[in-house]
Protein backbone atom coordinates (compact mmCIF):
# COMPACT_ATOMS: atom_id res chain seq x y z
CA UNK A 1 0.00 0.00 0.00
CA UNK A 2 1.88 3.26 -1.07
CA UNK A 3 0.74 5.76 1.57
CA UNK A 4 2.45 8.26 -0.41
CA UNK A 5 2.38 8.85 -3.81
CA UNK A 6 4.77 11.15 -4.31
CA UNK A 7 8.38 10.51 -5.94
CA UNK A 8 11.97 11.29 -5.28
CA UNK A 9 14.98 11.15 -7.97
CA UNK A 10 18.02 9.01 -6.98
CA UNK A 11 20.10 12.33 -6.98
CA UNK A 12 17.20 14.02 -4.42
CA UNK A 13 17.92 10.74 -2.15
CA UNK A 14 21.34 11.16 -2.22
CA UNK A 15 21.82 14.71 -0.98
CA UNK A 16 19.11 13.80 1.64
CA UNK A 17 21.29 11.10 2.76
CA UNK A 18 24.13 13.53 2.67
CA UNK A 19 22.08 16.02 4.36
CA UNK A 20 20.70 13.63 7.46
CA UNK A 21 24.63 12.78 8.28
CA UNK A 22 25.64 16.39 8.07
CA UNK A 23 23.38 17.85 10.74
CA UNK A 24 25.13 15.68 12.74
CA UNK A 25 27.80 17.99 13.15
CA UNK A 26 25.81 19.23 16.28
CA UNK A 27 26.24 15.62 17.97
CA UNK A 28 30.35 15.29 17.57
CA UNK A 29 30.24 16.47 21.48
CA UNK A 30 29.19 13.08 22.37
CA UNK A 31 31.56 12.07 20.96
CA UNK A 32 34.04 14.58 21.92
CA UNK A 33 33.51 13.87 25.30
CA UNK A 34 34.67 10.44 25.17
CA UNK A 35 37.66 10.19 23.07
CA UNK A 36 38.83 14.10 22.91
CA UNK A 37 41.92 14.92 20.67
CA UNK A 38 41.26 11.04 18.99
CA UNK A 39 37.86 11.54 18.08
CA UNK A 40 38.69 11.80 14.16
CA UNK A 41 39.53 8.18 14.29
CA UNK A 42 36.03 7.24 16.05
CA UNK A 43 34.64 9.12 13.40
CA UNK A 44 36.81 7.25 10.88
CA UNK A 45 36.22 3.80 12.61
CA UNK A 46 32.16 4.44 12.89
CA UNK A 47 31.79 5.36 8.96
CA UNK A 48 33.95 2.23 8.28
CA UNK A 49 31.59 0.14 10.51
CA UNK A 50 28.75 2.04 8.95
CA UNK A 51 29.52 0.61 5.40
CA UNK A 52 28.49 -2.66 6.88
CA UNK A 53 25.20 -1.48 7.93
CA UNK A 54 24.60 0.52 4.70
CA UNK A 55 25.55 -2.80 3.17
CA UNK A 56 22.25 -4.62 4.95
CA UNK A 57 19.92 -1.83 3.72
CA UNK A 58 20.98 -1.96 0.31
CA UNK A 59 20.05 -5.51 0.14
CA UNK A 60 16.89 -4.64 1.84
CA UNK A 61 16.01 -2.33 -0.88
CA UNK A 62 17.06 -4.60 -3.82
CA UNK A 63 15.26 -7.32 -2.21
CA UNK A 64 12.05 -5.25 -1.26
CA UNK A 65 11.96 -2.41 -3.93
CA UNK A 66 8.45 -1.24 -3.80
CA UNK A 67 8.31 -2.02 0.07
CA UNK A 68 8.50 0.22 2.99
CA UNK A 69 10.58 -1.10 6.39
CA UNK A 70 6.81 -1.74 7.87
CA UNK A 71 5.73 -3.73 4.82
CA UNK A 72 9.49 -5.97 4.84
CA UNK A 73 8.51 -6.80 8.40
CA UNK A 74 4.94 -7.73 7.63
CA UNK A 75 6.17 -10.13 4.82
CA UNK A 76 8.85 -11.83 6.17
CA UNK A 77 7.29 -12.22 9.58
CA UNK A 78 4.20 -12.57 9.22
CA UNK A 79 1.24 -9.50 10.66
CA UNK A 80 1.53 -10.23 14.40
CA UNK A 81 5.42 -10.43 14.86
CA UNK A 82 5.39 -7.27 11.64
CA UNK A 83 2.59 -5.37 13.37
CA UNK A 84 5.18 -5.80 17.22
CA UNK A 85 7.98 -4.90 15.10
CA UNK A 86 5.90 -2.23 12.94
CA UNK A 87 5.08 -0.65 16.90
CA UNK A 88 8.85 -0.84 18.16
CA UNK A 89 9.88 1.33 15.09
CA UNK A 90 7.50 3.65 15.23
CA UNK A 91 8.68 4.21 19.08
CA UNK A 92 11.91 4.82 18.06
CA UNK A 93 10.83 7.06 15.03
CA UNK A 94 9.18 9.19 16.96
CA UNK A 95 11.76 9.36 19.76
CA UNK A 96 14.26 10.36 16.98
CA UNK A 97 12.09 13.23 16.16
CA UNK A 98 11.48 14.46 19.61
CA UNK A 99 15.56 14.05 20.09
CA UNK A 100 16.17 16.44 17.51
CA UNK A 101 13.87 18.94 17.82
CA UNK A 102 14.74 19.38 21.20
CA UNK A 103 18.70 19.61 19.95
CA UNK A 104 17.40 22.16 17.38
CA UNK A 105 15.55 23.79 20.11
CA UNK A 106 18.24 24.07 22.36
CA UNK A 107 20.92 25.17 19.78
CA UNK A 108 18.56 27.78 18.48
CA UNK A 109 18.91 29.33 22.14
CA UNK A 110 22.15 28.98 22.56
CA UNK A 111 23.22 30.92 19.62
CA UNK A 112 20.14 33.15 18.37
CA UNK A 113 17.32 33.32 20.65
CA UNK A 114 18.13 33.50 24.60
CA UNK A 115 15.29 34.37 25.75
CA UNK A 116 12.52 33.24 24.02
CA UNK A 117 11.09 29.85 25.59
CA UNK A 118 11.92 26.50 23.90
CA UNK A 119 8.12 25.40 23.55
CA UNK A 120 7.96 28.40 21.39
CA UNK A 121 11.39 27.78 19.18
CA UNK A 122 10.11 24.25 18.85
CA UNK A 123 6.37 24.91 18.04
CA UNK A 124 7.86 27.32 15.42
CA UNK A 125 9.84 24.95 13.86
CA UNK A 126 7.10 21.88 13.89
CA UNK A 127 4.65 24.28 12.16
CA UNK A 128 6.99 24.47 9.47
CA UNK A 129 7.93 21.08 9.24
CA UNK A 130 4.55 20.09 9.40
CA UNK A 131 3.72 22.17 6.19
CA UNK A 132 6.79 20.39 4.52
CA UNK A 133 5.65 16.95 5.33
CA UNK A 134 1.87 17.58 4.28
CA UNK A 135 3.80 18.61 1.18
CA UNK A 136 4.93 15.03 0.90
CA UNK A 137 8.14 13.50 -0.19
CA UNK A 138 8.46 15.65 -3.10
CA UNK A 139 8.44 18.67 -1.56
CA UNK A 140 10.52 17.14 1.76
CA UNK A 141 13.05 15.84 -0.96
CA UNK A 142 13.41 19.20 -3.15
CA UNK A 143 15.93 21.02 -1.41
CA UNK A 144 18.20 17.97 -0.15
CA UNK A 145 20.64 19.18 -2.97
CA UNK A 146 21.13 23.21 -2.41
CA UNK A 147 21.28 22.20 1.59
CA UNK A 148 23.67 19.68 1.11
CA UNK A 149 25.48 21.98 -1.35
CA UNK A 150 25.22 25.22 0.35
CA UNK A 151 26.48 22.78 3.94
CA UNK A 152 29.92 21.65 2.34
CA UNK A 153 30.81 25.29 0.78
CA UNK A 154 30.34 26.42 4.40
CA UNK A 155 32.45 24.26 5.92
CA UNK A 156 35.42 25.00 3.26
CA UNK A 157 34.90 28.19 3.88
CA UNK A 158 35.06 28.22 7.64
CA UNK A 159 37.60 25.78 7.68
CA UNK A 160 39.53 27.69 5.22
CA UNK A 161 39.29 31.06 7.71
CA UNK A 162 40.81 29.56 10.74
CA UNK A 163 43.27 27.63 9.19
CA UNK A 164 45.82 29.88 10.74
CA UNK A 165 44.43 28.95 14.15
CA UNK A 166 45.34 24.97 13.75
CA UNK A 167 47.92 23.62 15.98
CA UNK A 168 48.78 20.26 14.71
CA UNK A 169 50.06 19.45 18.24
CA UNK A 170 46.25 19.82 19.58
CA UNK A 171 46.02 16.07 18.20
CA UNK A 172 48.85 15.06 20.44
CA UNK A 173 49.48 12.73 22.83
CA UNK A 174 47.44 10.35 20.48
CA UNK A 175 46.34 6.55 21.46
CA UNK A 176 46.74 7.94 25.31
CA UNK A 177 43.23 6.48 25.83
CA UNK A 178 42.30 3.26 26.97
CA UNK A 179 40.50 0.73 24.12
CA UNK A 180 37.06 0.27 25.84
CA UNK A 181 37.03 4.57 25.19
CA UNK A 182 37.82 3.90 21.58
CA UNK A 183 35.33 0.97 21.03
CA UNK A 184 32.60 3.39 22.97
CA UNK A 185 33.51 6.36 20.15
CA UNK A 186 33.13 4.42 17.57
CA UNK A 187 29.72 2.84 18.73
CA UNK A 188 27.96 6.20 19.47
CA UNK A 189 29.42 7.46 16.01
CA UNK A 190 27.85 4.51 14.66
CA UNK A 191 24.38 4.18 16.05
CA UNK A 192 23.86 7.78 16.61
CA UNK A 193 24.34 10.27 13.56
CA UNK A 194 25.47 6.86 10.84
CA UNK A 195 23.11 3.97 12.20
CA UNK A 196 19.96 6.74 11.78
CA UNK A 197 20.15 5.93 7.65
CA UNK A 198 17.88 3.18 8.96
CA UNK A 199 15.08 5.42 8.45
CA UNK A 200 15.39 5.92 4.51
CA UNK A 201 13.87 2.27 4.28
CA UNK A 202 10.90 3.72 4.92
CA UNK A 203 11.57 6.54 1.93
CA UNK A 204 13.33 4.19 -0.48
CA UNK A 205 9.91 2.68 -2.33
CA UNK A 206 9.16 6.50 -3.55
CA UNK A 207 12.70 6.87 -5.18
CA UNK A 208 12.97 6.41 -8.99
CA UNK A 209 16.01 4.37 -9.20
CA UNK A 210 17.29 1.14 -9.85
CA UNK A 211 19.01 -1.94 -8.02
CA UNK A 212 22.34 -0.20 -9.72
CA UNK A 213 21.34 3.30 -8.45
CA UNK A 214 20.66 2.24 -5.05
CA UNK A 215 24.27 1.29 -4.14
CA UNK A 216 25.53 4.47 -5.99
CA UNK A 217 22.93 6.89 -4.24
CA UNK A 218 23.25 5.22 -0.88
CA UNK A 219 27.25 5.04 -0.81
CA UNK A 220 27.54 8.09 -2.48
CA UNK A 221 25.20 10.26 -0.46
CA UNK A 222 26.80 8.77 2.78
CA UNK A 223 30.25 9.20 1.69
CA UNK A 224 29.63 12.59 1.02
CA UNK A 225 27.88 13.45 5.09
CA UNK A 226 30.61 11.64 6.57
CA UNK A 227 33.68 13.45 4.85
CA UNK A 228 31.89 17.09 6.00
CA UNK A 229 31.90 15.17 9.64
CA UNK A 230 35.28 14.14 9.32
CA UNK A 231 36.13 17.72 8.31
CA UNK A 232 34.25 19.60 10.97
CA UNK A 233 36.09 17.10 13.78
CA UNK A 234 39.41 17.84 11.97
CA UNK A 235 39.51 21.05 12.22
CA UNK A 236 38.34 21.67 15.59
CA UNK A 237 40.45 19.39 17.31
CA UNK A 238 43.19 21.03 15.14
CA UNK A 239 41.87 24.64 16.91
CA UNK A 240 40.63 23.82 20.57
CA UNK A 241 42.59 20.20 20.38
CA UNK A 242 41.52 18.18 24.17
CA UNK A 243 39.67 21.19 25.66
CA UNK A 244 36.73 20.56 22.97
CA UNK A 245 35.15 18.44 24.97
CA UNK A 246 33.99 20.93 27.46
CA UNK A 247 32.11 22.98 24.89
CA UNK A 248 28.30 21.77 24.07
CA UNK A 249 28.98 22.92 20.33
CA UNK A 250 32.79 23.34 19.89
CA UNK A 251 32.51 24.36 15.96
CA UNK A 252 30.63 27.23 17.10
CA UNK A 253 33.87 27.83 19.44
CA UNK A 254 36.12 27.39 16.31
CA UNK A 255 34.71 29.75 14.50
CA UNK A 256 34.34 32.04 16.99
CA UNK A 257 38.10 32.40 16.92
CA UNK A 258 38.19 33.74 13.13
CA UNK A 259 38.68 37.21 13.33
CA UNK A 260 39.80 39.51 10.49
CA UNK A 261 38.40 42.78 11.62
CA UNK A 262 34.67 44.10 12.19
CA UNK A 263 33.46 43.03 8.80
CA UNK A 264 34.93 39.25 9.27
CA UNK A 265 33.97 38.43 12.65
CA UNK A 266 31.30 36.46 14.24
CA UNK A 267 31.70 34.04 11.48
CA UNK A 268 30.34 31.24 13.17
CA UNK A 269 26.59 32.84 12.83
CA UNK A 270 27.20 31.18 9.07
CA UNK A 271 27.38 27.56 10.67
CA UNK A 272 24.79 28.50 12.72
CA UNK A 273 22.53 29.07 10.24
CA UNK A 274 23.41 25.57 8.09
CA UNK A 275 23.54 23.81 10.74
CA UNK A 276 19.54 25.16 12.11
CA UNK A 277 18.99 24.33 8.37
CA UNK A 278 20.36 20.83 7.81
CA UNK A 279 18.82 19.71 11.33
CA UNK A 280 15.67 20.84 10.30
CA UNK A 281 15.30 18.85 7.49
CA UNK A 282 16.32 16.15 9.24
CA UNK A 283 13.52 17.21 11.50
CA UNK A 284 10.83 17.28 8.28
CA UNK A 285 12.76 13.54 7.07
CA UNK A 286 12.15 12.03 10.38
CA UNK A 287 8.58 13.45 11.35
CA UNK A 288 7.56 12.20 7.57
CA UNK A 289 8.69 8.86 8.40
CA UNK A 290 6.61 8.86 11.46
CA UNK A 291 3.63 9.91 10.02
CA UNK A 292 3.87 7.47 7.08
CA UNK A 293 4.96 4.95 9.66
CA UNK A 294 1.65 5.61 11.79
CA UNK A 295 -0.65 6.07 8.31
CA UNK A 296 0.52 2.29 7.74
CA UNK A 297 -0.05 0.76 10.97
CA UNK A 298 -3.73 1.96 11.21
CA UNK A 299 -3.96 0.55 7.03
CA UNK A 300 -5.17 4.37 6.25
CA UNK A 301 -4.16 6.44 3.41
CA UNK A 302 -5.31 9.87 5.00
CA UNK A 303 -1.52 10.52 6.21
CA UNK A 304 -2.10 14.16 5.64
CA UNK A 305 -4.49 14.16 7.90
CA UNK A 306 -2.05 12.63 10.98
CA UNK A 307 0.15 15.39 10.05
CA UNK A 308 -0.46 18.19 12.86
CA UNK A 309 -1.70 15.64 15.63
CA UNK A 310 1.73 13.80 15.35
CA UNK A 311 3.23 16.95 15.26
CA UNK A 312 1.81 17.95 18.36
CA UNK A 313 3.06 14.83 19.82
CA UNK A 314 6.49 15.29 19.15
CA UNK A 315 6.44 18.95 20.76
CA UNK A 316 5.34 17.38 24.33
CA UNK A 317 7.05 14.23 24.21
CA UNK A 318 10.48 16.58 23.47
CA UNK A 319 9.69 17.94 26.12
CA UNK A 320 9.73 14.88 28.84
CA UNK A 321 12.78 13.08 27.39
CA UNK A 322 15.87 14.32 29.05
CA UNK A 323 15.49 17.12 31.86
CA UNK A 324 18.95 18.81 31.18
CA UNK A 325 21.61 19.03 28.59
CA UNK A 326 24.05 16.45 30.91
CA UNK A 327 21.21 13.97 30.79
CA UNK A 328 20.97 14.17 27.45
CA UNK A 329 24.85 13.70 26.57
CA UNK A 330 24.89 11.21 29.08
CA UNK A 331 22.77 8.86 27.98
CA UNK A 332 24.16 9.70 24.11
CA UNK A 333 27.64 8.43 25.85
CA UNK A 334 26.46 5.29 27.66
CA UNK A 335 23.14 3.75 26.87
CA UNK A 336 21.77 5.22 23.54
CA UNK A 337 24.00 3.38 21.15
CA UNK A 338 23.01 0.06 22.63
CA UNK A 339 18.97 0.36 22.11
CA UNK A 340 20.00 1.95 18.89
CA UNK A 341 21.66 -1.27 17.29
CA UNK A 342 19.03 -3.44 17.96
CA UNK A 343 16.96 -0.80 15.51
CA UNK A 344 19.73 0.24 13.32
CA UNK A 345 21.69 -3.10 12.72
CA UNK A 346 19.98 -6.22 14.68
CA UNK A 347 16.56 -6.08 13.60
CA UNK A 348 17.81 -5.17 9.91
CA UNK A 349 20.61 -8.12 9.72
CA UNK A 350 17.87 -10.60 10.94
CA UNK A 351 15.65 -9.76 8.70
CA UNK A 352 17.45 -10.23 5.39
CA UNK A 353 18.33 -13.23 6.61
CA UNK A 354 15.13 -14.47 7.89
CA UNK A 355 13.70 -13.03 4.12
CA UNK A 356 16.74 -14.65 2.48
CA UNK A 357 15.56 -18.29 3.99
CA UNK A 358 12.16 -18.09 3.50
CA UNK A 359 12.91 -16.96 -0.51
CA UNK A 360 15.54 -20.00 -0.78
CA UNK A 361 12.70 -22.73 -0.43
CA UNK A 362 10.71 -21.18 -2.75
CA UNK A 363 13.68 -20.89 -5.77
CA UNK A 364 14.05 -24.64 -5.04
CA UNK A 365 10.57 -25.76 -5.46
CA UNK A 366 10.68 -23.83 -9.01
CA UNK B 1 -3.29 31.45 30.14
CA UNK B 2 -1.34 28.34 29.31
CA UNK B 3 -4.24 25.67 29.43
CA UNK B 4 -6.65 28.22 27.33
CA UNK B 5 -3.93 28.26 24.05
CA UNK B 6 -3.56 24.41 24.69
CA UNK B 7 -7.05 23.90 24.03
CA UNK B 8 -7.61 26.51 21.68
CA UNK B 9 -4.29 24.71 19.94
CA UNK B 10 -5.95 21.03 20.22
CA UNK B 11 -9.11 23.00 18.86
CA UNK B 12 -7.87 24.04 16.04
CA UNK B 13 -6.22 20.86 15.31
CA UNK B 14 -9.21 18.56 15.77
CA UNK B 15 -11.27 21.27 13.47
CA UNK B 16 -8.79 21.01 10.75
CA UNK B 17 -7.68 17.06 10.90
CA UNK B 18 -10.57 15.17 12.77
CA UNK B 19 -13.80 16.97 11.08
CA UNK B 20 -12.89 16.01 7.62
CA UNK B 21 -12.13 12.42 9.02
CA UNK B 22 -15.20 12.57 10.92
CA UNK B 23 -17.49 13.38 7.73
CA UNK B 24 -16.05 10.51 5.68
CA UNK B 25 -16.16 7.97 7.89
CA UNK B 26 -12.66 7.06 7.98
CA UNK B 27 -13.05 5.03 10.85
CA UNK B 28 -9.50 3.85 10.83
CA UNK B 29 -7.91 7.31 10.33
CA UNK B 30 -9.65 8.47 13.41
CA UNK B 31 -8.08 5.57 15.25
CA UNK B 32 -4.82 6.95 13.75
CA UNK B 33 -5.18 10.80 14.86
CA UNK B 34 -6.70 9.81 18.04
CA UNK B 35 -3.85 7.63 18.89
CA UNK B 36 -1.57 10.38 19.26
CA UNK B 37 -3.78 13.81 19.33
CA UNK B 38 -5.30 12.55 23.13
CA UNK B 39 -1.66 11.35 24.60
CA UNK B 40 -0.09 14.49 23.60
CA UNK B 41 -3.06 16.75 25.01
CA UNK B 42 -2.34 14.66 28.08
CA UNK B 43 1.18 15.73 27.88
CA UNK B 44 0.19 19.31 26.57
CA UNK B 45 -1.93 19.42 30.14
CA UNK B 46 1.33 18.00 32.43
CA UNK B 47 3.37 20.34 30.84
CA UNK B 48 1.50 23.22 31.87
CA UNK B 49 1.21 22.22 34.98
CA UNK B 50 4.62 21.30 35.69
CA UNK B 51 3.96 17.77 35.98
CA UNK B 52 7.03 16.07 35.80
CA UNK B 53 6.01 12.32 32.96
CA UNK B 54 8.95 10.04 33.33
CA UNK B 55 11.23 9.90 30.02
CA UNK B 56 10.70 6.84 28.15
CA UNK B 57 14.70 7.10 27.65
CA UNK B 58 16.32 7.66 30.60
CA UNK B 59 13.97 4.63 32.08
CA UNK B 60 15.30 2.52 29.09
CA UNK B 61 18.58 4.01 30.21
CA UNK B 62 18.04 2.52 33.41
CA UNK B 63 17.02 -0.73 32.86
CA UNK B 64 19.75 -1.07 30.25
CA UNK B 65 22.31 -0.50 33.18
CA UNK B 66 20.57 -3.00 35.56
CA UNK B 67 21.02 -5.79 33.16
CA UNK B 68 24.97 -4.31 32.41
CA UNK B 69 24.70 -2.99 29.40
CA UNK B 70 26.12 0.33 29.19
CA UNK B 71 29.36 2.32 29.35
CA UNK B 72 30.66 3.06 32.27
CA UNK B 73 31.17 7.11 32.72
Amino acid sequence: MRIDKGRISGKQFMFAIACFIQSSGLLTSFVSGVTKQDSWLVILLGSIFSLLMLWVYRRLMIVFPDKNLLEIFEETYGKVIGKILGVLYLFFFFTLSALNLIDLGNFTKLTATRETPMVVLILMCIVVAAIAVRGGIDLVGKYSTAFSVVAVVIVIISTLLVVYQMDFENFLPSFRLPIIKYIQGTHIVTAIPFGELVVFLMIHPNVKQSNKEITKNLFIGFILGAITVFMVVLRDIAVLGNIMDVFTVPSLVTLHLANFGVSMSRIEILFAIILIILLFFKIVILYYVSVIAMAHLFKTKAYKRLVLSAGAFIVFYSMTLYPSGIAHSTSGQETIPFLWTVYEFIIPLVTIIVAKFKKNPKKQEA
Amino acid sequence: MGILAIVIVFAIIAWIDLLPLIRKRSWKGIAALLFFFIPALVLAVLWNYKIQVPSTLLTLGEALKSMGISYKP
